[in-house]
């Protein structure tokens, strides 16, 4: 369920300009490479992220491969949200 | 579908688009993402939409919100407005709470055109009500009536007959930062709208055969331009749903474009790909033209040598459209420059009391032309100030030289006061631009007050500092569609490796 929360808030955040439709997998949108995100768009996504969830993305992070591709955010976002639980307890 | 053309009515973007829908029912009239929509079936939608809206009480003079994004359907409520003699107050969907207030309030818009995502971040907001009719193009949506459920069948497949016009109802009411001073609405007629698309279709050679490509988004009045141009003219509309340099030239590939004008932003990146020999060719471009700033120089000849159509730039405002544009081919002496006066257009350089300037003085550039819009939304006091003499104060910077060709050097806003010297923010970027190290930059200025002032500094600073490291991170031209917002709004030097510490 947290998983497709996550999940469902990244492709809100993701269509509101455009709608994401057509793709077999959605997992594996790049969306930066298909322009979804433009990089004004970019601050907007990252600062709405890091206040949904709580959590602070890194440099190495944000420059990593996987924070263009759907999925491989989605995971990432949940093991910072996992890890940020963690420690709480 | 019955169309009827009544002969003694004057000349309308809606009934010229009918006359092609009689000429090239069959023609495609709009293609965008992957969807296209044939003259025919584009009129379908149109009247199904406009009888729709006639039907729930949209009334002719009234004004629609309308956060816009790129599809066949977004152009065909764009048709259905104008047939109503309504106002569309387009803006960008991902506008956040306030923005979204501030340009509805301005725009009065009565009744509210949207996608699902947006009545859904309205509902968080609390934005729902106070509008009159609350219409979704892509779904159900509680309290919202669904728009992709209408067809042309359930009204006979009719034009509405009995609204009258005169041309001069307003069409399309755009938020801008205006000229000078706080943000205001331009008001465009569908008269002011018509008298741009002709004077563009003179301009370039356009004709029927022509595939002109729209890359911005339709809630700029660029691509507005872009889109219905080619719908008077019997031409194709090439739609582009999102913009990346990769995506643009493969869509010129496919779609075989002839014609288009993209922000001089876009046009920067694209330059870096046609570099590529892996590239396919966009030789069926026959022109290109660069708007809405000033080319970066080796962008300009980048493209110059690389285009094998014809190149241009243009120069203009929302106020008042095109005013100047230039072959660079045809002209490569003046290639600094972004053109000469259109015809019908007078350009005047103007002092600060308003007089004239010398040959090679920068002043304001003020303007004369047919292609005024109808004015400022709601502000005629303020629309009156914009004006002198007949000419419009564009708020921009630049000099003619002696052949009447114009330089643009800055925005008046945008002067750099310090120590009593003006500094143009550009003389600094064009320097720092020459810096192997930097890829981009721009300059500002920052206010501060006296109290509080290194507070305010180092608060600044931090959270400056935080967001440069996403900007420098990601803000690399080669894998990032930069936005031209990006560049006004929040920009920082973007060094290999060095982050800005001063």
């Amino acid at each position: 369920m947290k998983n497709m929360k996550t999940k469902d808030f990244i492709l809100e955040e993701l269509q509101k300009e455009y709608d994401i439709e057509g793709l077999e997998n959605i997992d594996r949108l790049n969306f930066v490479e298909e322009g979804y995100i433009t990089s004004l768009g970019i601050i907007q996504f990252v600062i709405a992220l890091e206040e949904q969830f709580g959590i602070e993305f890194t440099e190495e992070e944000l420059s990593s491969d996987d924070f263009k591709i759907v999925g491989k955010l989605v995971a990432m976002v949940e093991r910072k949200i996992a890890s940020k639980e963690e420690k709480a307890t | 579908m019955e169309i009827i053309i009544q002969e003694d009515k004057m000349e309308s973007i809606v009934d010229l688009f009918f006359l092609n829908v009689e000429k090239y029912p069959k023609k495609t009239a709009v293609w965008c993402g992957g969807k296209e929509v044939s003259y025919r079936g584009l009129a379908e939608k149109v009247c199904s939409y406009e009888n729709f809206f006639l039907e729930i009480g949209i009334k002719k003079g009234e004004n629609i919100g309308f956060p816009m994004n790129n599809s066949i359907e977004s152009v065909a409520v764009m048709l259905a407005a104008a047939e109503l003699g309504c106002a569309i107050v387009p803006i960008n969907p991902t506008l956040p709470k306030g923005a979204v207030e501030s340009a509805f309030a301005v725009g009065k818009v009565k009744h509210l055109v949207a996608r699902k995502s947006f009545y859904q971040r309205c509902e968080k907001w609390d934005l729902m009500a106070g509008y009159f009719n609350r219409i979704c193009m892509d779904g159900i949506y509680p309290g919202t009536l669904c728009l992709q459920n209408i067809k042309a069948e359930d009204y006979g497949g009719k034009r509405c007959q009995n609204i009258q016009k005169t041309g001069k109802e307003l069409f399309i009411i755009t938020t801008t930062s205006g000229s000078t001073g706080s943000p205001k609405a331009i008001a465009i007629s569908q008269e002011d709208k018509l008298k741009r698309i002709h004077k563009h279709i003179d301009l370039y050679h356009l004709g029927e055969e022509d595939r002109i490509l729209a890359s911005t988004p339709l809630y700029h009045s660029l691509a507005e331009r872009l889109v219905l141009l080619p719908l008077c003219m019997g031409a194709t509309s090439i739609l582009l749903p999102r913009f990346t340099p990769n995506l643009w030239i493969q869509c010129i590939e496919k779609q075989k474009v002839t014609f288009t004008i993209a922000v001089s932003a876009q046009l920067g990146q694209v330059a870096e790909l046609l570099s590529s020999p892996f590239l396919p060719k966009v030789d069926s471009l026959k022109c290109v033209v660069s708007s809405s700033a000033p080319l970066e120089p080796h962008i300009r000849t980048n493209l110059i040598n690389r285009l094998s159509c014809e190149f241009h730039e243009m120069y203009g405002t929302s106020e008042i459209s095109t005013a100047t544009d230039i072959d660079f081919k045809e002209m490569p002496e003046k290639q600094k420059s972004v053109g000469k006066a259109l015809k019908g257009v007078d350009i005047a350089i103007r002092k600060e009391d308003g007089g004239l300037c010398r040959v090679g003085e920068i002043g304001e550039i003020t303007c004369k032309t047919e292609l005024l819009c109808s004015g400022y939304y709601g502000m005629p006091d303020a629309f009156e100030e914009s004006c002198l003499e007949g000419f419009f104060k564009t708020g921009d910077l630049g000099y003619m030289d002696g052949d009447g060709y114009l330089y643009y050097t800055g925005r008046i806003k945008e002067i750099i006061i310090t120590g009593g010297i003006n500094v143009y923010p550009i003389d600094v970027e064009n320097c720092v631009a020459r810096l192997d190290s930097v890829k981009e930059c721009a300059a500002f200025s920052y206010q501060m007050s006296g109290w509080g002032r290194w507070w305010q500094w180092q608060s600044w600073r931090r959270r400056a500092k935080k967001l440069m490291s996403m900007t420098f991170r990601f803000n690399a031209p080669k894998t990032w569609p930069i936005s031209s917002n990006h560049i006004k709004s929040l920009w920082w030097m973007n060094c290999q490796g060095t982050p800005w510490e001063n």
